[in-house]
């Protein structure tokens, strides 16, 4: 295996984020799938890959690479913030809110901060655009 | 524009600021007229009197064209304007025409008389039912202005959330 210094990887944790916000998904996805081969044991890049995924609308693919991460270290809030996330857009609002919850109470950094503004939004009414074609489409069945 | 243009404008030898002198003069004559002719109508007088605790029709007049806070939130309508974020002043003064219609004492009114001169044909009937849909009207931009507000707040704060739980997740990342 290539060692890499964790500085250069810190780069490139940074460049993919600045692809992503950047709406260049190939190139951001391409540089957090070689940091989950570089750096195995952190659920970090598989975070940031499931991002992507959540950002091109692949929310499935997204959940997937956040249970992923969770496998690697089950605390992580990144993982659960953004799988909570997920599974709200995915229409498992329950289970995302409990999940959000969670991570509001246990973390008071980046990932709690992210989790009560979610919560809040859904208080204030926020439906995400998945769930929302998911209710019509229901509606449209038992019509 | 240019400069003769902005002089001409403000020299005030254009004919529209003209047209625009000589309506304010009608107008004041037109309004004393307005004045006696409020004082006849005494449905419209008694009902804005007992909210705003004066009889007189002069003031109900001003009150409905300048918008008085005096009372404004023991109008019915006034507390629902307050209610869209409104201040309590454009309560009181569109709560009054507000009232003037729902009261149904727009009889009083005569309704073939001219409030603007030169326009043939607009009454002060057509004036207040014209100043009642575009107070409704903005109300319901005030609304949609406030519900846009906020939805972009929401978003704003979800995305610096956001934001912030990417850096602490390169700082937990560098920190390894």
């Amino acid at each position: 295996m290539v060692h890499i210094e964790q500085g250069h990887l810190t780069v490139m944790m940074e460049a993919g984020y600045v692809y992503l916000g950047m709406r260049r998904f190939k190139e951001a996805k391409a540089l957090f799938e070689g940091l989950c081969v570089l750096a195995p044991d952190s659920d970090v890049p598989l975070v940031a890959l499931g991002n992507v995924d959540f950002c091109e609308n692949r929310v499935p693919q997204a959940i997937k690479s956040y249970k992923q991460a969770l496998t690697i270290d089950p605390k992580s809030v990144f993982a659960k913030v953004y799988l909570g996330e997920a599974l709200i857009f995915a229409g498992k609002r329950d289970e995302g809110v409990a999940l959000l919850k969670g991570v509001a109470k246990a973390d008071r950094g980046g990932a709690g901060e992210f989790a009560t503004a979610l919560l809040d939004a859904l208080k204030q009414g926020f439906e995400p655009r998945a769930s929302k074609a998911k209710a019509k489409a229901k509606g449209k069945r038992k019509g | 524009m240019t400069v003769e243009k902005l002089e001409q404008l403000f020299n005030g030898n254009n004919k529209p600021k003209a047209a625009k002198i000589r309506g304010v003069k009608a107008m004041g004559t037109d309004f004393g007229g307005m004045l006696d002719m409020a004082g006849a109508m005494s449905p419209v007088a008694s009902t804005a009197g007992q909210l705003y605790g004066n009889n007189s029709s002069a003031a109900v007049l001003a009150a409905a064209f300048s918008g008085v806070t005096a009372g404004a939130q023991t109008m019915s309508s006034g507390g629902q304007l307050a209610s869209y974020g409104m201040t309590p002043s454009y309560a009181g003064g569109y709560g009054v025409s507000a009232q003037v219609t729902g009261s149904g004492t727009l009889g009083g009114l005569n309704s073939s008389t001219e409030v603007i001169p030169g326009a043939e044909g607009f009454t002060q009937m057509d004036m207040i039912n014209s100043m009642n849909q575009n107070n409704l009207q903005l109300l319901e931009l005030q609304a949609t202005m406030q519900s846009n507000m906020q939805g972009w707040n929401t978003k704003s704060n979800i995305l610096s959330a956001d934001h912030r739980a990417r850096m602490a997740m390169i700082e937990k990342f560098t920190a390894r």
